[in-house]
């Protein structure tokens, strides 16, 4: 088996009386495409915002490539390597395609206010460099089109892929996708998926996603970790997510609205 | 919900000792030493070391009761801070002007009424029409500022509403001081007298200038006493803004958790989205937000006027700023905090220049230095966020 | 039908509240037009005026409509008022009113008697309604011609008696020949040719300014001879006796240059140049005459309508040119229009008279202000209210270090020393250069002091700590057991003007900074370091880090962007450039005065960067000209300034958040990455 990459347990994390996560143990792999599933209020997002640092969570223990990354505020997480999309696509109003990549890449660069100011020969060459591999990345993408453009006035599938630029932008050895194909028809759902096939083949970057697209889970993921009511009730390869009693139960038995989920196209 | 499993609990996470915390910060150390300085002088002061203390008690006596009455005020106008901020998450900075526009409009209400001669024949009802014409006039005021620079820009980004609620307090002192002149005016004087039977209790101080003794006289009356061996002067109209605070507060209180309205408001406080799909109507509640804050700072402006006796376009603006300080101090978004927060203040800057031995110039300044304190170690405020707390 | 005419309703509130705070008492002196139209008449006006636009505007009604709709605004408008002046003859307002200290009528009614003054007043304001409602109805583009050039007139009529000695004849007659003969020149005979068409204009403007020479060697324009138009002594005299015909043919050489990139230049530059041309011809013949009667008016209103109506098209098609140079050309472009701007400026108080130049350079220590605080509110998006504190502290740094004070005594206090001992103790006595550094420093390290303990907390408690703690600083400069550090009430007075000591390089080189036109200078130069270190920033990587925390933090730190320390930073730097500019008032003023340090400034400040547009740093500049320059010129509005002010944030929220002059950062992150 490949080697660990982000090792989860006993993750603990209460919102005034509700406890929202109740000692979950998650582990990925290097090199896996994995996913977090669950239904509404699961618990899913707020995992997400404690791995990476968005909530400080109560207890519990969050290694990447065995360092401890409990505590840490979301800037030093993504300087680990872990970075992150929103479930709703949270972009700079005001800035351009290339402009949210290059503050993805914020931590990688290294530009001080004296060399901003005097624009030192280091800091144009690193612009400039910044923004060659910027283009690189919207090319990778298929954003380059949009580069100049006001990414919040882009429709609403390409704005997803600034998203996911941005985050790459922080060359990420784990990313985590919140619900990436939210909102999207069949065609876009089909091309994210190959698009993150792609990401993890070419490119190495570990994937853990949150989705309620069941087809897309069950076709993509090496393996299903479930989430109900803050708690881990399963985890396994899809098929045998598929066959677990209280996964359907959970999807089924308590919500019935929600089953839905499971052939929502 | 599954029980706690208790073979999985773990406690590896220690919170934190608050000492450990406090040596960690050096923001918050050094605002220690300088508070255990403030608190040494204040003892030395307090204390008498050699001889008599510089602060005495009876002087501490008299600062209380001023500072209730002026805290009480300051209570006032912050629950229509804590109100608007537990519906709306922002902070109503037009709220001082409010408080300002309720004391103007209450001075000629009661000009009007001396002028009528109301004010000497039946000096209650005056005092009740001016109450109320000032109440209602900054209930106006605070609904139109909210219609006019806050309600098209619900969902804007946080910064965008605070420059708006800048610019309507900008311009609401500013119509005040065009249309009403910068002068200041001046509160007529008022007789209030009741219990007529303390006559000879109250000896010549109870006289007039004919030599009459009607009573004690609640608005105008000072009085040097002796209460349990210290000389005091009381104004009784520091009562009088006390307790008639204080019953505002508790219809408040009434209000928000008795009624159905104040249920909604709660409602809305507690997730504005949730409580609009359960068919709560959004607008209203913040419109009575508004006015309840209005109502609360009018009361306050008048109640302010009349012991002060003073009215500019410019009255607004500190009361407004320690109040805010009072609603932080006590937790904004919170009602109780908010009472409490602006008696503590209150009490804190009457008192606390004298025992530190320091000018009362620098009264704001002990102000503003408790809200930079207060927000260094505990920016939640005494009693925390209830109202909003989900969103912190 | 309510919503229909509610443009005039909210104007007809504002007109009663104007009204009745007695604006037509402190304006009824004030002419627009001598002998014909008073600044009362032209307020009512505008505002009739106005409600009947807006109103048959919103509409979209044919003409007679129009016409009919603008006639109900004009009754919306002035029916409040006849009522308000009969009103007014039944009970007495003035104890209400303070500021209504005439009755309404005597100013409203055209000196007439109450009968035949009101049926006046209401028929104008019919008419004017539907002058209005007819304007509307032509087409917007006749509707803005026709207000543009209106108000120009207006404004231009306002501040005719300060602005008539701002530019002699011959000097503004030279300039706009200069101008002129670029553009003409470069265009008939190097039409297509871009090179051709820069040198032309540059020969065109060198003849003309070689022509200047000569006329001003000739001895003509001094004073009692025959050419010298006007009551004004022409620059072109003054500027460099002796080297004229060299200096001046450069000069000219490059405004007849400008003149002929007017023709292809970026927007800014085009609009810039294209409406300072119309300004230079106006303030000319403002020069030549003195006051402003109908015939100024007219020719005033002929001359901006004719401006507005095809400069618009002048410019897009200047844009598209320029749009279609090669990436050379249009770096020469660029330097020909820094060098020309350069020159502008420095040469602009020798043209500017005393009292213009004091108004610039109140306008520059705003400019500076407000790119410090454009970075800390417009790029990071922190509320700083308080930011006059960090002013302050500039100017009370150098005033303490100049000067003999207990800083400089080595803690003794100056008042207990006599003339002599002064001098021996007071060693500690920097000059400005040093105490400028130290004041700048001080600022920062102020703000760093400030912002440490608040900036972690959310945005809304910063501004109201930064509020108390811009008051706390002021009492505390007034606080009377300071008085032997800070002077209490009466402050740090006889600071003195900076020296520049160059003659080591060169005997003839000390300067003293001793008159309003030497500051100027130095404001400018550090306007242009402001600039300098504010673009590069806002164009950096740090600079995109503060405004993603601006669009939202979380994400912004989700992007690996450190929160505390970006918002810090950002905190230092404002409060280091308002230090600068405190530190240069001060000098400006010989003094720091505590009482100058109010909550005024701060909020000056902050309305100019947010009505300017937040993030922009043309809007800055061009938000001080508006808000602080304007209103010093038109004296009359300096009453209205604060309540304008306060309107215009919420308009500009409500309505225009980008400000006057928005940012556009990915066109600039283009062109600095297409580099």
């Amino acid at each position: 088996m490949t080697q660990l990459l982000l090792d989860v347990q006993g993750l603990m994390k209460r919102f005034d009386g509700l406890t929202a996560l109740r000692w979950v143990d998650l582990q990925v792999h290097e090199h896996a495409i994995a996913s977090l599933i669950g239904p509404n209020g699961a618990g899913k997002t707020t995992f997400f915002n404690c791995v990476t640092g968005f909530h400080a969570s109560d207890d519990g223990e969050i290694l990447f490539r065995g360092e401890s990354l409990w505590g840490k505020t979301a800037d030093r997480v993504v300087l680990a390597g872990i970075a992150r999309t929103f479930q709703s696509t949270r972009l700079f109003g005001n800035m351009s395609v290339i402009e949210h990549v290059l503050v993805g890449m914020h931590s990688r660069l290294k530009t001080g206010v004296l060399d901003a100011i005097l624009r030192t020969p280091f800091a144009r060459r690193e612009e400039s460099e910044a923004a060659q591999r910027a283009r690189a990345l919207l090319e990778f993408v298929g954003l380059t089109a949009y580069e100049q453009q006001l990414a919040e006035r882009l429709p609403y599938g390409l704005m997803r892929r600034v998203e996911i630029a941005r985050a790459l932008a922080s060359e990420p050895s784990l990313l985590l996708l919140d619900e990436p194909t939210a909102g999207m028809n069949p065609q876009e759902t089909e091309d994210l998926m190959r698009f993150i096939r792609r990401l993890r083949d070419e490119r190495g970057i570990t994937i853990l996603l949150i989705e309620h697209d069941m087809r897309l889970v069950m076709t993509i993921s090496e393996y299903i970790t479930v989430l109900d009511y803050g708690k881990k009730i399963a985890e396994g390869t899809p098929a045998e997510i598929q066959r677990d009693s209280r996964v359907i139960e959970a999807y089924l038995g308590v919500m019935p609205d929600e089953g839905g989920e499971f052939g929502r196209p | 919900m599954t029980p706690i499993q208790t073979q999985e609990m773990r406690a590896r996470r220690q919170p934190a000792s608050a000492l450990s915390r406090l040596i960690r910060n050096p923001v918050q150390l050094i605002s220690a030493i300088i508070l255990l300085g403030l608190f040494l002088v204040a003892l030395r002061n307090v204390l008498p070391l050699n001889g008599a203390a510089e602060y005495q008690p009876d002087q501490f006596a008299r600062q209380l009761i001023f500072g209730l009455a002026q805290g009480s005020i300051y209570a006032l106008i912050a629950l229509g801070y804590t109100l608007v901020y537990g519906i709306l998450s922002m902070i109503n900075f037009a709220h001082g002007e409010i408080f300002m526009a309720g004391a103007y409009m209450g001075f000629f209400a009661i000009t009007a009424a001396q002028e009528t001669g109301l004010l000497a024949s039946d000096p209650v009802l005056a005092l009740f029409i001016t109450l109320l014409i000032g109440m209602l006039s900054s209930a106006v005021v605070a609904v139109l500022v909210e219609r006019i620079a806050y309600r098209p820009l619900r969902n804007a980004p946080r910064l965008v509403p605070l420059i708006t609620a800048i610019g309507a307090s900008i311009a609401l002192q500013q119509i005040f001081l065009r249309l009403f002149g910068a002068s200041t005016r001046r509160y007529p004087d008022v007789g209030w007298f009741v219990l007529p039977n303390a006559c000879p209790a109250l000896g010549t101080q109870g006289l007039d200038d004919t030599g009459l003794c009607r009573g004690i006289d609640l608005i105008g009356g000072r009085y040097d006493v002796t209460v349990i061996g210290l000389e005091l002067r009381i104004l009784p109209i520091h009562f009088l803004v006390f307790a008639l605070s204080l019953a505002l507060m508790i219809a408040l209180w009434l209000y928000v958790h008795r009624t159905k309205s104040g249920k909604a408001m709660r409602a809305v406080a507690e997730d504005r989205n949730t409580a609009a799909l359960m068919g709560v109507n959004v607008d209203r509640v913040i419109v009575t937000t508004f006015i309840l804050g209005g109502l609360l700072a009018g009361a306050g402006g008048v109640l302010y006027a009349l012991y002060n006796q003073q009215v500019s376009p410019f009255i607004g603006f500190l009361p407004g700023i320690k109040a805010f300080t009072a609603a932080v101090l006590g937790g904004i978004g919170n009602i109780p905090g908010a009472m409490f927060g602006g008696l503590f203040l209150g009490v804190v800057e009457t008192v606390a220049p004298s025992m530190l031995g320091l000018s009362s110039q620098l009264k704001d300044v002990i102000a503003f230095g408790l809200l930079v304190m207060v927000l260094i170690f505990r920016p939640q405020g005494i009693f925390g966020e209830v109202l909003s707390s989900k969103r912190g | 039908m309510i919503r229909a005419v509610r443009p005039a309703l909210y104007i007809s509130a504002a007109a009663l509240l104007l009204v009745l705070s007695g604006v037509l008492v402190s304006f009824q002196e004030r002419q627009v037009v001598a002998g014909a139209v008073s600044l009362n008449a032209a307020l009512i006006a505008g505002l009739v005026l106005a409600a009947g636009m807006l109103t048959a505007g919103r509409l979209r009604v044919r003409s007679g409509m129009a016409v009919l709709q603008g006639m109900i605004a004009g009754v919306i408008v002035g029916l409040p008022l006849v009522l308000l002046v009969l009103l007014e003859r039944l009970i007495d307002l003035r104890f209400v009113f303070a500021n209504l200290t005439q009755p309404v009528g005597a100013t409203l009614l055209f000196s007439l008697e109450l009968v035949p003054g009101l049926l006046v007043f209401f028929s104008s304001c019919l008419l004017v309604g539907a002058l209005g409602g007819f304007l509307s109805s032509v087409s917007r583009r006749t509707m803005r011609i026709t207000v543009f050039s209106l108000a120009a007139t207006v404004v231009v009529g306002l501040v005719a008696d300060q602005l008539d000695s701002v530019i002699a004849p011959v000097d503004g007659l030279f300039i706009g020949l200069a101008l002129v003969f670029g553009y003409v020149g470069s265009d008939i005979f190097g039409r297509d040719s871009f090179w051709m068409r820069l040198l032309l204009g540059l020969f065109n403007g060198a003849a003309i300014g070689f022509v200047a020479g000569l006329l001003a060697a000739s001895g003509g324009l001094v004073e009692g001879g025959g050419l010298r138009l006007g009551h004004v002594p022409p620059a072109i005299m003054i500027l460099v006796p002796g080297y004229s015909l060299i200096i001046l043919p450069l000069i000219f050489g490059i405004l007849g240059a400008l003149g002929a990139l007017m023709r292809t230049t970026p927007r800014m530059i085009s609009t810039f140049v294209h409406y300072g041309g119309v300004l230079v011809v106006i303030l000319t013949l403002l020069a030549l005459r003195r006051g402003f009667d109908t015939f100024d008016a007219v020719m005033v209103l002929a001359i901006s309508a004719w401006a507005f109506n095809t400069f618009p098209w002048r410019i897009e098609e200047s844009v598209r040119q320029f749009n279609g140079l090669t990436v050379v050309q249009r770096r020469v472009v660029r330097v020909a229009v820094y060098c020309a701007t350069l020159l502008i400026l420095v040469f602009a108080p020798a043209f500017l008279g005393q009292y213009m130049t004091n108004v610039l350079n109140l306008v520059g220590l705003y400019i500076i202000m407000g790119i410090g605080l454009n970075i800390v509110v417009g790029n990071a998006g922190l509320l700083d209210l308080g930011y006059v504190a960090f002013f302050a502290i500039g100017a009370y740094t150098i005033g303490l270090l100049t000067t003999p004070s207990i800083l400089t005594c080595g803690g003794v206090p100056p008042e207990a020393l006599s003339g002599e001992l002064v001098l021996t103790t007071c060693t500690g006595i920097m000059n400005f250069w040093q105490a400028w550094i130290v004041a700048i420093l001080a600022s920062g390290v102020g703000g760093l002091l400030l912002g440490t303990p608040v900036l972690r907390l959310r945005g809304d408690y910063l501004a109201i700590v930064t509020l108390g703690f811009g008051e706390i600083i002021r009492i505390m400069l007034r606080y009377d057991d300071f008085s032997p550090v800070f002077g209490a009430a009466q402050g740090i007075a006889n600071i003195p003007r900076p020296i520049l000591d160059l003659t080591t390089l060169n005997p003839a080189w000390y300067f003293v900074f001793d008159s309003e036109a030497s500051m100027y200078y130095l404001i400018l130069a550090s306007i242009l370091v402001a600039i300098f270190v504010a673009s590069h920033l806002g164009n950096s990587r740090i600079g995109r880090a503060w405004r993603a925390m601006r669009a939202d933090e979380d994400v912004a730190q989700a992007m690996g962007i450190r929160l505390a320390r970006a918002k810090l930073l950002a905190f230092t730097i404002g409060a280091a450039f308002a230090g600068l500019g405190g530190a240069l008032s001060a000098t400006r003023l010989f003094g720091a005065y505590p009482d100058s340090f109010s909550l005024l400034v701060s909020i000056n400040v902050l309305s100019l960067v947010i009505i300017g547009g937040m993030g922009s740093i043309p809007g800055v500049v061009l938000g001080a000209f508006i808000l602080i320059g304007l209103p010093e010129v038109l004296r009359e509005l300096s009453d209205y300034r604060l309540l304008a002010f306060g309107v215009l944030l919420v308009y500009t929220m409500l309505v225009r958040p980008q400000g006057l002059y928005p940012v556009r950062y990915w066109q600039a992150s283009a062109q600095a990455l297409s580099r």
